[in-house]
């Protein structure tokens, strides 16, 4: 039985494997920016938002990721959102149409929207993550001048989850085979467990700096500034942005519905 | 108490964000201050000590459920506020890309709400209080201060998630009643991350008490740029003010504020954009629902084409096997 | 050519703690000399290689790194010139790939990209790991690993190579391609390890050290064939 920390721990290790692509430098800009686009669609216009998937399905598909995988790694949060959405359906009876003389409520219609919205941003941030891989998304935070300090944080937190984790995995099996098949440990003795997880952490930490500091270092992490964009990060950012900005501008439900009744 | 992306709207999550970038740049010049050359090594692994540490849970005394630490407080004792808030940060960036625990447009309300209020508001303000109190630290100390900590850290956390979830005006649950839950669900999750806490200070402790943060060293460092950074706080806080009055006042001109605002700026009210009256949220009810089945549908032929062009693209994400060349 | 020298006159250590780690090591190391540091858990031989690179100072006694003394002061021009390869290369491999972290080093000391790009490049080639640059450490195996940390400090130029336990993890093949690595290596190499037929295959000399002290310091071919003088200290 694979422990929750387990599971994390391949599913790390799965995705750098997975990603690290070569793709424009622009796609965190680009993922902020539909990010907003989805996220600016009012409560009650589902039907906009549901045009917005498009930049999703077009850009999984262009990078070669397969839509499939996207929405099915997008699935998963549904239930987490209907929490969040559940109450609009209780309390906001108004009516927001009728289909055959069944009442939606404008309740129904925003929590559609909420499941929207929130898949839909759910996807554009794991297209993100699968085409760099975290790196990628940490090279991205460089390009675009964030301060060095978190940087510097970001990479080592990352680079030591892999390490921690492993460690923990290892004591937490020296526990579970002596445990029975308890789920959690008794308070104290989990402040043990974290504790010496604690010491075991710092002390992994001396060891670091002093092989830091053997090779040079003084204090200042030479993290080396990456280029900035070339031409063909500009053309694609561009390309992107003409996209979210139509989907979210033109309203196309309307120009479909003309379409139909003609 | 990590916010999805679905529950902010883009205003609010721009204030926060700019709040949390400046944050972020106040405390990455704090840290760099701080004398200690060992702090970059130390901070990076107790980020990813604390995610790890999360995935491990304790059975919470007396009943049948368990919790887990979320570690503000613990990082306070550790490194200090600043370099704790940098740490929490990248344990939320981490969580945010990898996992999706909190969108990433919600990512400066989460900074805001977790991380700054437990490192930068209630440990400095209430844990280092009854912590360095008086003589000598007993175990007491600790445990008061840990557990008071929490408590209000998560409890100005839960305050601020109702009050960002309002402003945003995603959920139709009226404010008080979402604070009452939050703030209840909050208290009883304090109190278990205080004693977590303290569990594991007292352990630090007796172990090795020289791993805890010394105030005393600190408050030198600070009396020094503390005017300083005072004002580019307070200059933060000027902006995330105005931006929150303008997206409101934006907000209640015209419920889809960044189309109205576009509308202005380029002057063009025939923008064939703004002025289609069914994307405003009241007439034409009925388009709603034949513009959720028309996109639907077309959504999914959409898919199909972009799966046919682009079907030689198909790299093999899920091998692990890469080219190198 | 031969300043690079380490001298060590009755050097003691003692931790923060009470442990006395040496007590009174004189020793004498010629450049290109090729020493293995052989002892049991705890007989000083990590303490000593950290006293060597500037990361501890001794309490009393005096390590002379070519003519330089080993204290603050001195540390960052020791470091140039010593090169630590740790014992676990997780602890030495952070940056995102490869490269990067055989760059670490020359970076540090302020050389311009070109120059540390030349001794990466050349660093990765001499551990043969010339075309994995771009790779992250986790998706490299651990004999690949322990090549890369060598890398890293192979691309400092140092005159005199430190290294702590480096067959601990290793698989025969790995074992065997770091044998032929470290022959390569033409400067002072000061070996601490248990594995007598690792430190037989790349060092001249033999040092047993016994709770802080040089117990036994005579050619390891000599060592090694006297297996009445193996029993005797306790390999």
């Amino acid at each position: 039985m694979a422990s929750k920390i387990e599971k994390i721990y391949m599913a790390l290790i799965a995705m750098e494997k997975d990603g690290g692509t070569d793709v424009s430098p622009s796609i965190l800009v680009i993922t902020f920016l539909y990010l907003v686009a989805v996220l600016s669609v009012p409560l009650y216009a589902p039907q906009k938002l549901i045009w917005l998937a498009a930049y999703p399905i077009i850009a999984s598909e262009v990078y070669g990721i397969g839509y499939s995988r996207i929405l099915y790694r997008s699935l998963w949060i549904l239930p987490l959102l209907a929490i969040i959405g559940m109450f609009n359906p209780i309390l906001d009876h108004t009516e927001a149409f009728r289909i055959n003389g069944l009442l939606i409520s404008r309740g129904w219609v925003s929590f559609i929207s909420i499941l929207l919205r929130g898949v839909l941003a759910l996807q554009a941030v794991v297209i993100m993550v699968t085409l760099t891989g975290f790196l990628g998304v940490f090279n991205l935070m460089m390009r675009l001048g964030f301060p060095k300090v978190l940087c510097t944080q970001l990479l080592l937190t990352y680079r030591y989850l892999f390490v921690i984790m492993e460690e923990a995995i290892n004591m937490k099996r020296a526990r579970d085979s002596r445990g029975y098949g308890r789920k959690s440990y008794p308070l104290g003795m989990w402040g043990r467990f974290i504790g010496q997880l604690l010491i075991r952490s710092t002390q992994r930490s001396i060891r670091i700096h002093r092989a830091m500091k053997a090779r040079g270092f003084s204090g200042v992490f030479p993290l080396v500034s990456i280029k900035g964009w070339d031409k063909k990060a500009w053309i694609t950012f561009f390309g992107w942005i003409i996209v979210i900005v139509l989907l979210r501008f033109v309203d196309f439900s309307y120009y479909f519905k003309a379409l139909i009744r003609n | 108490m990590h916010m999805a992306d679905a529950l902010v709207s883009p205003a609010v999550a721009g204030v926060a964000g700019v709040a949390a970038v400046g944050l972020i740049a106040v405390a990455s010049h704090k840290v760099k201050e701080i004398k200690r050359d060992d702090i970059v090594p130390l901070m990076g692994v107790l980020g990813a000590f604390v995610f790890a540490a999360q995935m491990i849970n304790f059975t919470i005394p007396g009943t049948g459920s368990s919790g887990h630490i979320i570690g503000g407080v613990l990082l306070y004792a550790l490194v200090g506020p600043w370099a704790a808030f940098i740490t929490l940060c990248s344990v939320l960036i981490i969580q945010c890309l990898i996992f999706a625990d909190g969108g990433m447009l919600a990512l400066g309300c989460n900074i805001i709400n977790m991380a700054a209020m437990s490192c930068l508001v209630a440990a400095p303000l209430i844990y280092k209080r009854i912590y360095s109190g008086g003589r000598g630290h007993a175990k007491w100390r600790i445990w008061v201060g840990s557990v008071t900590a929490s408590v209000i850290g998560l409890e100005l956390g839960a305050l601020l998630v109702s009050l960002e979830t309002e402003l945003s005006g995603v959920t139709a649950l009226p404010f008080g009643n979402f604070l009452g839950l939050m703030s209840s669900i909050h208290l009883v999750i304090g109190i278990c991350e205080g004693v977590a806490t303290a569990v594991v200070l007292t352990f630090v402790e007796s172990y090795n008490p020289d791993m805890l943060f010394n105030y005393f060293v600190d408050k030198t460092d600070r009396k020094i740029n503390g005017r300083r950074w005072k004002n580019v706080i307070w200059a933060f806080v000027v902006i995330a003010i105005i931006m929150a009055i303008g997206f409101t006042w934006i907000a209640s001109e015209n419920p889809d504020g960044l189309e109205w605002s576009i509308g202005k700026i380029t002057g063009d009210t025939e923008l064939g954009v703004a002025s289609i009256p069914s994307t405003a949220f009241m007439p034409d009810y009925d388009s709603t629902f034949a513009g959720i089945v028309g996109g639907l549908i077309v959504m999914v032929a959409l898919w199909g084409i972009c799966a046919i062009i682009f079907r030689k693209r198909r790299v093999a994400y899920s091998s692990s096997e890469k080219k190198n060349d | 050519m031969s300043h690079h020298f380490v001298r060590y006159t009755d050097v003691h250590y003692r931790y923060n703690d009470g442990t006395e780690a040496l007590r009174g090591v004189s020793l004498e190391i010629k450049h290109g000399e090729r020493v293995a540091l052989l002892g049991l858990n705890g007989s000083g031989k990590s303490t000593l290689m950290l006293l060597t690179d500037a990361l501890f100072y001794p309490t009393s006694g005096e390590v002379n790194v070519g003519d330089v003394p080993v204290t603050e002061k001195t540390a960052s021009m020791i470091r140039r010139s010593v090169g630590f390869v740790f014992q676990d290369p997780e602890d030495m491999l952070f940056m995102p790939t490869i490269y990067d972290d055989v760059a670490f080093g020359p970076r540090n000391m302020q050389l311009p990209e070109e120059e540390v790009m030349r001794r990466a490049e050349n660093a990765l080639t001499l551990v043969g790991l010339k075309n994995m640059g771009e790779k992250a450490s986790y998706q490299l195996s651990g004999g690949q690993r322990r090549s890369a940390a060598i890398a890293s400090v192979l691309s400092m130029e140092p005159d005199i190579l430190l290294l702590d336990e480096p067959s601990a993890n290793l698989d025969g093949k790995a074992r065997k391609n770091l044998i032929e690595i470290l022959n390569k290596y033409e400067h002072t190499i000061i070996l601490a390890t248990h594995d007598l037929d690792l430190a037989a295959k790349i060092c001249h000399r033999a040092v047993v050290l016994e709770e802080g002290r040089v117990k036994l310091d005579s050619p390891i071919e000599s060592l090694i064939s006297n297996s009445e003088l193996l029993k005797e200290m306790s390999l």
